[in-house]
C-alpha cells in the first residue's frame, strides 16, 4: 500500500520534475549566460589603412594614410559632469533647444516630465542607460549625450518588447528588422561627430530611432528604408510624434526606396550611416559622400558588431583616398559591449 | 520458464504485426526528418537538431515510466498500445503546427529572457509525438521480448524505410507537404495493427484520428518562415517575384527577381572613381532552404562588365592571359564571368548541386537571364564537386579559382553550425596544387568579416601547410616546377601573395614555382590602385614588434580588457598587423606558436577535421560563457556543448529515476545494475558515434550532406535490423557470438578510421549511383555487426527474467544515443572524425566484459 502511494505520488510529480529539470537546465545554460556577469568583449579596436603595402618601400602613386578623426576621451564618465561642447550651442536647431539639465536623475526626470510629458519610468531607464553609455565610452561629448537623453526610445519600440526599451539589446520591430541597441546607436552617433550644419544620410530607417537621435544634432537628416511597409509605419510615427511635442522629427526627410543608390537629389552628404547588410560598399554612396566625409557601417553578427568607419579624402596630389578603419583608430582597446551595469540586475535591465 | 506477458490471443510477432510496427517506426523517423526540414526552411537548422535531440528523450522518458510502472502497463497493454497509436498522428500534426506559432528566434536567445521559454515550448511540443511513439514501440518490445531480434528488426528496417520515404518524397513534394509522408506511414501502420486485432471500434476511432490529423496538418501552416530568414527579405522587396522553384533532397531552391539585388563581393572602394555606374538589375537572388542570396549574374554588356576588374577575383588574370581555368564552384557565376571577361581561353567549372545546374540549363527564365553561360562554347561543366573533380583529374590548369565557395560557412554571421568544409582542407589544396600547370596560380578568395580574424587565419594555416607538403609530395613536384626540398624552407616564401580589404574579403594567391619580381610589382600596384591592403608578398620585410605581446593583447581583449588600456603604441592590433605577424610565423614553419598563443583556435583544416567552426579553444569555453555575444558566430558549436550537457544530465536523471522512485525495492535486490548500465550505455553511444562519424566521412564521397545523411541513416538502420534478426539464430551461443562480433566490429572500425578517406577519394570520380552503392557496401559490415549486441543483450535479459532491466536497458540505450549524437561532432571538431570512429570501436570492446557480467543468473539479495 505504501509502495502504491509512493508510485502515485511519483506519477503526479513526474511532469513537474521533468519540467523543473528542463527549466533548471535552461535557466542554467541560458539565463546565466545572459546574466549580469556577461562581459562580451566584442572585438578589440582595430585600425586599418586602405591600400597599405607592407614593404615600407614607396610604390608609384603611393597614397598617404588617410586622416582620421580620433574621438576624444571622455574627461568624466558620469552624466551631468561631461564638459559642454561649445560647438553644439553655436547654432542650428540644436542651439534652439533648451539646455537639458542632467546633473542628477531627479533633475532630469523633473524637467522632462514638465517639458515633454514623458513617462517617469522610461525617463529613469533612459537616464540610467545614458550613464552606462558614458561609462562604456559610447557617448563622450555633451551634444550626443543630450541627443540620447532627448530621444524617447520607447516610442520607437514595439508594444511586445516595450518593457525592454532601454535594455542593452537590439529588439525585434517586425519585418525581420531590429532596433539597434542603445550602445550601438550611441557609438555610431559619436563616431560620425555630427556638426549642426551637417547633412546626414541614413540607409535603413528601420524603427526611426537613429534618425530621431540625429535630429537633435542637425536639422538635415535624410533616411531611406527599403521595406515599404516599415517605411510607412515609421513615416506615420514621425508625423504623429511631430504633432505631439516632438516637432524636430517633422524635419527628417524620409522615403521608401533602394538605399543602394543614395539620395542624389540632396547629395553630397557629410556623414552617412548604413545599417543594412550588403557585401560591398555601394559606389553611389561613396560618390555622394563629401570629401572629408565619414561613413559608418556595422559589420558582423547582431550583438557583436564591429563598426567599420570609412573616410573619403584627397591626398596632396588630388587623388581620392578611401580609408577603412575601426572607429577607435586601432588604439583604444574599448570593448564594444559594456561589461557590467553597476545599478544591479542583468546588464539588459 | 518465463511467464508470458502477451495481452491477447494474437501472436505479437506475426507478419502483419511486424509490418505495422515497421510502418509506425518509419513514420516516427520520417517525422523526425520532416521536422529537421521544417527547421532548415523556416528558421535555423542547428536549433532543429537540438530540439529533436532533446525531444527524442521521449523514448528515455517512457522507458523509465515503463520500468517503474511495468505491472500497471502490463495489465493494460492493449488500451495503452491502441491509445498511443491512435494519438500519434494528431500529436504529430498538433506539435508541428503549434511549434510554428512559437515566436522563438535564436538571434535574441541571449538578450531576450523570454526566448528560453519559447525554446522549452518547442521541446514540450515535439516531446509529445516522440513520447507516444516510444510508448507504442516500448510496449511492443515488451510483448515481443521472447524474440527481440525479430521485433527489433521490424523496428530498425521500418525506420530505415521511413528515412528513405522522406528522401524520395523530397524529390516530388515541397518541404511543407513532406508532412504527408509520416502521416501516411502512420495511417497504414495503424490500420494494419488494428485490423489484425479485429476491433471495429478502434478502426472507427482511427478514422476520426486520421481526419483530425489531416485537418490540422492541412489547415495550419506546417512551415512558418522566419522574417529573419534570407528569403523573407527578398519577399519584402517591392518588385520581387519568384521566377523559379524546385525541391529535391539537395534542398528547396527558389530564385527571385528584383532590382534590389546588388552583388559585388569584395568590390574595391575606389570603384566609384572609375565607374560611371554599377550595372542595374544584373542579378537574380538564389536561395536554398531559404538561405542566401547567392547572386546569379546576368550576361553583362562590355561597359557593364567593367566593374569585374574591381573585384579581387580578377587578380590571377593580371598575370595569366588566355588561361586554362578551373572554377571550383559555379555558385552564382561571378568567378566564371570574371574569368571569361578577363580573357580566359577556356573555363572548366564544377558544380555539385544538380538543382543549380538544372535551374541554369533548362532554357527557363533563369537560364535566359544568365545568358546560358553554362552553354558558352568556352565553358565546360563538371557535374561534381570541384574538390572531388580536382582530386581525380589528370588535367592541368593555369588558374584554379576558389572564390567564396560554400560562403555560408566562412565568416557568415548568425551562428554557423558544424558543417564539414572539405573544399578548404589541406588535402583539397594539395590536389589543386597538383592540378596546376608549371607556373600555375591557385587563387582563394574568402569573406573577411571577422575581427579578430579566425576563419581567415585557419585558411592561411591550411594553405601554407599544403604548400609545404606540396614541396615534399612527388606527384605535385612532378606536375610542375615546385622547388625541391633541398632548396630550403624559405623557398615557400616566393609562392604566396596575400591581400585583403578590412571587413570585406581576403585573397591568397599561390603560384607553383614562385612569383617573379615583375609579377610581384604588378600585383602590388594593382592592390595599391584598388585600395586593397597587401598582407604579404615575396621579399616583403618581416613585421616589427613582438608577436607574443600582440597575442597577449588579443587574449586580454576578452579576458582582461583593462590590461589593454595601458598598451603602448608599439602593439598594433590592426587586422593587417596580425596577419603579417602570423603569416611570417607560418612561412617560417612555426605553426605551433600561433596555434598555441592566439586567443582562438586557428588549426589547419584537414579531411579528418574539416571545420571552420569550433574556434573557441576547449579550455576557454567556461571563460566565454559570460561573453556569449562577443562570439555569436560560434553559437552553433557552443549549442552542441549545451545540448551535450543537457542530454547527459537528462540521460542520467532518467536512468536513475527507477532507482530513486518506485523500483527502488526491486533494484536494490537485483545484482548486475552496473553491467546493464555500462553495456547499454556503450552500445547507445557507440552506435551513434559510428553513424555520425561515417556520415561525416561519406560527405567526402557523396558531397551533399542531406544525401549522405539519407543514405547512411537508411543503410545503418536496415543493415543493423538484418543483424539483429540474424542474431536470433545465435541466441543459444550468445557468449562466443558476442566475442566474435565485438572483436570483428572493433577491427573493422579501426580499419575504417584510417582508410575510409582514401577509399572514398578513389571512388570520387565514379557515377553518383555507383558511389552511393559503394558507400552502402562499405557500411554493410559494421552496420550488420552492430545489430547483434543490442538484440543479444535484450534477449539475454529477457531469458534471465530480468524484465525490469529489459525496459530499463532500452531506455539507457536510447537516452545515451541522444547524448552520443551530440558528442560525435564535439569530438570531431576537437580531435577529428577518425577519433570518433576509434572511440566507437573501443566502446564495443568495453561492452564485451559487461555482457558476460550481465549474463550471470539472478542473485537475490537478502
Amino acid at each position: 500500500m505504501e509502495l502504491q502511494q509512493r508510485i502515485e505520488e511519483a506519477v503526479k510529480s513526474l511532469p513537474i520534475i521533468s519540467i523543473t529539470i528542463l527549466a533548471f537546465f535552461f535557466g542554467l545554460s541560458l539565463t546565466v549566460l545572459a546574466d549580469e556577469g556577461i562581459a562580451p568583449a566584442g572585438s578589440p579596436s582595430i585600425q586599418e589603412t586602405a591600400g597599405q603595402d607592407t614593404s615600407g618601400e614607396k610604390l608609384p602613386e603611393e597614397n598617404p594614410p588617410a586622416e582620421s578623426a580620433k574621438p576624444e576621451a571622455a574627461e568624466k564618465s558620469v552624466l551631468g559632469s561631461v564638459p559642454v561642447d561649445p560647438a553644439v550651442l553655436a547654432g542650428g536647431t540644436v542651439a534652439k533647444l533648451p539646455k537639458l539639465p542632467h546633473a542628477s536623475m531627479q533633475e532630469f526626470v523633473k524637467y522632462m516630465k514638465n517639458e515633454r510629458k514623458e513617462d517617469e519610468k522610461f525617463l529613469e531607464l533612459r537616464y540610467k542607460r545614458g550613464n552606462s553609455l558614458i561609462r562604456n565610452k559610447d557617448l563622450y561629448r555633451e551634444k550626443e549625450i543630450r541627443a540620447f537623453l532627448m530621444t524617447p526610445r520607447e516610442k520607437f519600440c514595439r508594444k511586445w518588447n516595450l518593457k525592454r526599451a532601454y535594455d542593452h539589446a537590439f529588439l525585434d520591430i517586425g519585418h525581420g528588422v531590429t532596433i539597434s541597441g542603445p550602445h550601438l546607436v550611441g557609438r555610431m552617433t559619436s563616431a560620425i561627430d555630427v556638426q549642426p550644419t551637417d547633412r546626414v544620410l541614413e540607409i535603413g530607417t528601420g524603427s526611426g530611432y537613429q534618425s530621431a537621435v540625429l535630429s537633435y544634432l542637425t536639422d538635415q537628416v535624410f533616411t531611406i528604408e527599403i521595406i515599404e511597409a516599415l517605411a510607412g509605419d515609421t513615416d506615420k510615427l514621425y508625423t504623429e510624434l511631430a504633432g505631439s511635442g516632438y516637432p524636430e522629427y517633422a524635419k527628417i526627410k524620409r522615403k521608401a526606396d533602394d538605399g543602394y543608390y543614395g539620395w542624389e537629389e540632396f547629395a553630397p552628404f557629410d556623414k552617412i550611416i548604413v545599417t543594412c547588410g550588403i557585401d560591398h560598399i555601394p559606389p553611389p554612396l561613396l560618390k555622394q559622400l563629401k570629401i572629408g566625409g565619414i561613413m559608418v557601417i556595422p559589420v558582423g553578427p547582431p550583438g557583436a558588431q564591429i563598426l567599420l568607419k570609412v573616410t573619403k579624402n584627397k591626398d596632396e596630389e588630388g587623388n581620392f583616398v578611401i580609408a577603412r578603419e575601426d572607429i577607435y583608430h586601432g588604439r583604444k582597446k574599448v570593448p564594444f559591449v559594456p561589461f557590467t551595469t553597476k545599478e544591479g540586475g542583468t546588464h539588459f535591465k | 520458464m518465463m511467464q508470458t506477458i502477451t495481452p491477447d490471443e494474437h501472436d505479437p510477432l506475426s507478419l502483419s504485426t511486424c509490418l505495422a510496427v515497421a510502418l509506425v517506426s518509419g513514420a516516427i523517423i520520417a517525422y523526425e526528418l520532416f521536422v529537421m526540414r521544417v527547421f532548415a526552411n523556416g528558421g535555423w537548422s542547428h536549433f532543429g537538431s537540438t530540439v529533436i535531440s532533446i525531444a527524442m528523450f521521449g523514448f528515455g522518458f517512457y522507458s523509465t515510466a515503463l520500468c517503474i510502472w511495468k505491472e500497471y502497463f502490463k495489465k493494460r497493454l492493449r488500451p495503452w498500445v491502441s491509445a498511443s497509436l491512435l494519438l500519434l498522428g494528431p500529436a504529430m500534426a498538433i506539435a508541428n503546427s503549434g511549434a510554428q506559432k512559437v515566436p522563438f528566434n535564436p538571434i535574441f536567445l541571449v538578450s531576450d529572457p523570454a526566448q528560453k521559454y519559447y525554446l522549452a515550448a518547442y521541446f514540450l511540443l515535439y516531446f509529445l509525438p516522440f513520447l507516444l511513439g516510444a510508448m507504442f514501440l516500448g510496449l511492443f518490445f515488451l510483448m515481443g521480448q521472447r524474440d527481440f531480434g525479430k521485433a527489433y528488426f521490424a523496428n530498425m528496417t521500418g525506420s530505415g524505410i521511413g528515412g528513405m520515404a522522406i528522401f524520395g518524397g523530397m524529390y516530388c513534394l515541397l518541404p511543407e507537404r513532406l508532412f504527408l509522408i509520416p502521416v501516411l506511414l502512420w495511417v497504414c501502420g495503424a490500420v494494419l495493427w488494428l485490423k489484425s486485432r479485429g476491433s471495429r471500434k478502434e478502426l472507427a476511432l482511427l478514422a476520426v484520428s486520421a481526419l483530425l490529423t489531416a485537418a490540422v496538418g492541412l489547415y495550419f501552416p506546417q512551415i512558418n518562415v522566419s522574417q529573419y530568414k534570407g528569403v523573407s527579405y527578398a519577399r519584402n522587396f517591392p518588385d520581387a517575384h519568384r521566377v523559379y522553384e524546385s525541391a529535391s533532397p539537395f534542398g528547396y531552391l527558389e530564385v527571385y527577381s528584383s532590382s534590389y539585388f546588388h552583388f559585388a563581393p569584395g568590390l574595391s572602394d575606389v570603384a566609384m572613381l572609375y565607374l560611371d555606374k554599377m550595372p542595374e538589375k544584373a542579378y537574380l537572388g538564389m536561395y536554398i532552404d531559404g538561405d542566401g542570396p547567392v547572386g546569379l549574374m546576368k550576361k553583362l554588356s562590355e561597359s557593364e562588365a567593367e566593374y569585374l576588374e574591381f573585384l579581387p577575383m580578377s587578380m590571377p588574370y593580371l598575370l595569366k592571359k588566355a588561361a586554362e581555368v578551373l572554377v571550383m564552384q559555379f555558385g552564382g557565376g561571378i568567378s566564371t564571368n570574371v574569368a571569361l571577361d578577363m580573357g580566359a581561353r577556356h573555363v572548366t567549372v564544377a558544380e555539385g548541386n544538380p538543382m543549380v545546374i538544372e535551374a541554369l540549363r533548362d532554357r527557363n527564365f533563369v537560364s535566359r537571364f544568365t545568358g546560358a553561360v553554362l552553354e558558352n562554347p568556352k565553358v565546360r561543366l563538371i557535374q561534381n564537386e570541384g574538390r572531388i573533380y580536382v582530386g581525380q583529374t589528370e588535367e592541368k590548369f593555369d588558374v584554379i579559382d576558389l572564390s567564396l565557395a560554400d560562403s555560408t560557412g566562412l565568416s557568415m554571421s548568425g551562428g554557423s553550425s558544424i558543417y564539414e568544409k572539405y573544399t578548404y582542407t589541406k588535402e583539397t589544396f594539395l590536389s589543386c596544387m597538383r592540378a596546376l600547370r608549371k607556373d600555375g596560380l591557385l587563387a582563394v578568395t574568402v569573406w573577411n568579416k571577422e575581427d579578430p580574424p579566425k576563419s581567415t587565419l585557419k585558411l592561411m594555416n591550411t594553405l601554407i601547410r599544403a604548400a609545404g607538403d606540396a614541396r615534399n609530395t612527388k606527384d605535385v613536384r612532378d606536375a610542375g616546377n615546385v622547388r625541391e626540398p633541398s632548396e630550403g624552407p624559405d623557398e615557400i616564401r616566393h609562392d604566396f601573395f596575400i591581400a585583403h580589404t578590412y571587413l570585406s574579403t581576403l585573397t591568397v594567391l599561390y603560384k607553383k614555382g614562385g612569383f617573379s619580381d615583375d609579377e610581384v610589382l604588378r600585383l602590388r600596384k594593382y592592390c595599391k590602385r584598388m585600395s586593397f591592403e597587401t598582407i604579404y608578398f615575396p621579399g616583403c620585410p618581416a613585421p616589427k614588434g613582438s608577436l607574443d605581446r600582440l597575442f597577449g593583447a588579443y587574449v586580454n581583449a576578452y579576458f582582461a580588457p583593462q590590461e589593454n588600456e595601458a598598451l603602448g603604441e608599439e602593439v598594433d592590433m590592426s587586422a593587417g598587423s596580425l596577419y603579417r605577424h602570423v603569416v611570417e610565423r607560418f612561412l617560417s614553419g612555426d605553426f605551433k606558436s600561433v596555434e598555441k598563443g592566439y586567443v582562438f583556435n586557428v588549426d589547419a583544416l584537414t579531411n579528418d577535421r574539416p571545420y571552420f567552426a569550433g574556434f573557441v579553444k576547449f579550455p576557454d569555453i567556461p571563460r566565454f560563457v559570460d561573453k556569449l555575444e562577443a562570439i555569436s558566430d560560434e553559437w552553433g558549436y557552443l549549442l552542441l556543448w549545451a545540448t551535450l550537457l543537457l542530454s547527459v544530465l537528462f540521460g542520467l536523471a532518467l536512468m536513475l529515476l527507477p532507482l530513486i522512485f518506485g523500483s527502488k525495492a526491486f533494484f536494490s535486490r537485483r545484482s548486475g545494475k552496473l553491467s546493464v548500465i555500462l553495456y547499454f550505455l556503450c552500445l547507445g553511444v557507440g552506435y551513434i558515434l559510428v553513424e555520425i562519424g561515417m556520415i561525416g566521412k561519406t560527405v567526402l564521397c557523396l558531397g551533399n550532406a542531406t544525401v549522405s545523411v539519407a543514405v547512411l541513416v537508411t543503410g545503418m538502420l536496415v543493415f543493423s535490423g538484418l543483424g539483429s534478426y540474424a542474431s536470433g539464430r545465435f541466441a543459444s551461443r550468445a557468449g562466443s557470438t558476442m566475442i566474435v562480433v565485438c572483436s570483428s566490429l572493433a577491427v573493422v572500425l579501426f580499419l575504417y578510421a584510417f582508410s575510409l578517406d582514401r577509399l572514398f577519394e578513389l571512388a570520387g570520380s565514379w557515377p553518383y549511383a555507383a558511389r552511393i552503392l559503394f558507400c552502402l557496401l562499405l557500411l554493410f559490415p559494421p552496420a550488420f555487426l552492430m545489430g547483434f549486441p543490442f538484440a543479444i543483450g535484450m534477449v539475454t535479459l529477457s531469458r534471465l527474467q530480468k524484465e525490469r532491466f529489459f525496459v530499463w536497458a532500452w531506455g539507457i540505450n536510447g537516452s545515451f544515443s541522444v547524448a552520443g549524437s551530440v558528442l560525435a561532432p564535439v569530438i570531431a571538431v576537437s580531435f577529428g572524425l577518425s577519433t570518433v570512429i576509434v572511440i566507437s570501436a573501443l566502446l564495443y570492446l568495453v561492452a564485451l566484459p559487461s555482457f558476460f557480467r550481465l549474463r550471470m543468473p539472478e542473485r537475490q539479495a537478502g
